[in-house]
């Protein structure tokens, strides 16, 4: 995270999605900024309407149909992609940067041998002969570990189980040795047997193939298994980002201190109760004034409901950004009551930190 | 009175797979539940987690008798409920209730919150008249909804809110047992937390018996005093939620662990 702009593999700046709708515009993502340098890999965790499909959707140009208005600026090596045509995106896009959806069922199409999908894939982007695309899609079966790749490349997508069609959308997001892969939940859809696999394989593949990766998802387990940085998004925004050791032992942020509170794990006594964020994610066609999380915050004064917080580097951690208008060493000293267990009314007697007139 | 509300005994449920369309011949069967037994005791939390497919539902739907078992007895409070019909399961089904997965389509979009939760009353003919609007707003309460949303419909409410609602119609007979499947698994992170916590509260003040069905084993963990695994129609292994998660004793459910994404990137 500390990569200078230039080494940047994408660079996201001030990226802001809007949709028009018959009750209004919402604002699906409302001004965010990241880099992935080339080979890292990036987690983007939010809950939903957080805006975290909405912004891959939009680094790859599939927003544009929906009507959306898009502004800001994305860079992929250095070539603005809000900017670039149909024809470019549609050259960049299964080339050098790829995508994995959620749902592998309804991604593969179920009339087409998975073979012939993959061949597609391939010709799309190279040319190169019938024989040799079928070659290199068998190969790619084999190298996300699907058994028997010669036979499977025949197989039609209900002949796969759930875990090997996810496999085959790897393989096909691989085809042309992408230099980005967004994943986007890959693996939400899958038992957790399988999503552990799944994991497993995308980070040998990423490593092995040098490839950078942003992976979205709405389970922090997931993120802590897979990824180098962290940016957490909550109501279009990035409100904490981080190397993801810092984000889980030394999170800043009062949202991000709430998700890892409301996650049962196995490592804390049974009995200790979940602290479950009061209230609901906002509307995003009428976002609360000043801080978007302080109806939910605990922690909240009164200017906290005007001033609207930027995301900046905590002190003495260039590394890790936060947004969020408690000093940090309250912030600091709030999260060491909490670790413990403690409620948030708790750890603010504890920490010495007044407000939470909520 | 024994200790055990409920009690299962080799119980089967074979779903045939059959060919052709007017002569319809069996030519093999899914044995999605396959021989299983276990006693939930009174006043306990009862897990019951497994993959995808492997019977979980399907056992719920058998205790609840909304499907017909195959072979092997299920007993209810000391009766034998495995092949009672018609009138005679009525006593069950005051007696036993469910809360769903989805709380988008188990609740009827045209009807108000109040007449979804008060829908038990009305078909058991129970509190009547201007007393059931009280119960039904006692109950709102209870589960931390506003009263005064009393004549809301599902879609004003969000998908906590709506599960809380369906949590409401479950309480309202006051069930000697309630089957929850997957309560929180359509649910965002920061509201599980919420519909863990009530469901965990509820289940200690009213003493209520609870069989829980999940996949994630760390939320059967929080939630569960003893915990079922089962896979392939089968439970592989019983025991008290401290003993399971520290020794497993099945090579199944040590898989399961270790596949468990852990909150720490170490």
């Amino acid at each position: 995270m500390t990569a200078t702009a230039d080494s940047l593999l994408l660079d996201v700046h001030d990226l802001h999605v809007e949709f028009d709708t018959p009750d209004g515009t919402v604002k699906a993502v409302d001004g965010i900024s990241f880099g992935v340098p080339a080979g890292t890999a990036l987690g983007i965790v939010g809950e939903s309407g957080s805006g975290k499909t909405a912004s891959a959707l939009t680094l790859m140009g599939l927003t544009r149909r929906d009507g959306a208005r898009v502004s800001g600026a994305v860079y992929f090596e250095g070539r603005d992609l809000l900017g670039a045509s149909e024809h470019e995106l549609r050259r960049i896009r299964g080339d050098q940067i790829a995508m994995v959806f959620q749902d592998p069922l309804s991604s593969l199409h179920p009339f087409y041998k998975v073979g012939a999908q993959l061949a597609e894939a391939i010709h799309a982007h190279r040319d190169v002969s019938r024989e040799a695309a079928r070659v290199h899609a068998i190969e790619l079966l084999g190298m996300v570990e699907i058994p028997d790749p010669r036979q499977r490349v025949d197989a039609y997508p209900h002949e796969l189980s759930g875990g090997m069609r996810q496999r085959a959308m790897i393989a096909m997001a691989l085809a042309n040795e992408p230099r980005l892969l967004i994943a986007d939940e890959p693996t939400t859809a899958l038992d957790v047997t399988v999503q552990a696999q799944i994991l497993q394989l995308i980070r040998r593949l990423q490593r092995e193939l040098g490839m950078a990766l942003v992976l979205i998802t709405h389970d922090l387990g997931v993120i802590a298994e897979t990824v180098d940085g962290v940016a957490v998004m909550y109501a279009g925004r990035i409100v904490e980002r981080g190397p993801v050791r810092t984000v889980f032992h030394a999170p800043e942020h009062p949202y991000t201190w709430g998700l890892l509170g409301s996650i049962p794990r196995l490592d804390v006594p049974r009995e200790r109760p979940l602290v479950p964020i009061a209230g609901r994610p906002p509307s995003l066609i009428a976002p609360p004034s000043g801080c978007s999380f302080h109806p939910r915050c605990p922690y909240v004064r009164e200017r906290h409901r005007r001033v609207d917080p930027p995301l900046e580097a905590v002190p003495g951690d260039r590394g890790h950004a936060v947004a969020c208008l408690l000093p940090s060493d309250q912030r600091r000293a709030l999260w060491a009551e909490l670790r413990k267990g403690r409620t948030p009314a708790a750890a603010r007697r504890g920490a010495g930190v007044e407000g939470g007139e909520a | 009175m024994s200790d055990n509300l409920v009690e299962v005994r080799d119980l089967v449920k074979h779903f045939p797979i059959t060919r052709g369309v007017i002569l319809q011949r069996g030519i093999a069967s899914v044995r999605a539940v396959d021989g299983i037994s276990f006693d939930v005791r009174r006043g306990e939390s009862f897990g019951i987690v497994g993959e995808t497919g492997c019977g979980k539902t399907t056992t719920a739907r058998l205790v609840m008798r909304l499907l017909d078992a195959t072979a092997g007895t299920i007993a209810f409070d000391g009766t034998n409920v495995t092949s009672l019909r018609g009138r005679a399961l009525r006593p069950l089904r005051r007696e036993v209730q469910m809360v769903f997965q989805d709380p988008y389509s188990s609740l009827n979009p045209r009807k108000t919150a109040g007449s979804i939760i008060a829908e038990p009353f009305v078909i058991h003919g129970l509190e009547p008249g201007a007393r059931r609007r009280s119960a039904v707003q006692a109950l709102m309460e209870q589960v931390g909804l506003n009263p005064e949303h009393y004549n809301r419909l599902p879609h004003e409410f969000s998908g906590g809110q709506r599960q809380r609602i369906g949590i409401a119609r479950a309480l309202a007979l006051r069930p000697k047992l309630v089957i929850a499947d997957e309560p929180v698994s359509a649910l965002d992170v920061s509201i599980q937390a919420q519909v863990l916590n009530l469901l965990r509260d509820l289940q200690r003040e009213l003493g209520l018996t609870l069989i829980f069905i999940a996949h994630d084993l760390s939320v059967v963990r929080y939630m569960c005093d003893r915990v079922a695994v089962m896979y392939l129609g089968k439970l592989v292994e019983v025991a008290s939620s401290d003993e399971l998660f520290a020794h497993p004793r099945h090579p199944y459910t040590g898989a399961l662990l270790s596949a468990l994404p852990v909150l720490d990137p170490e």
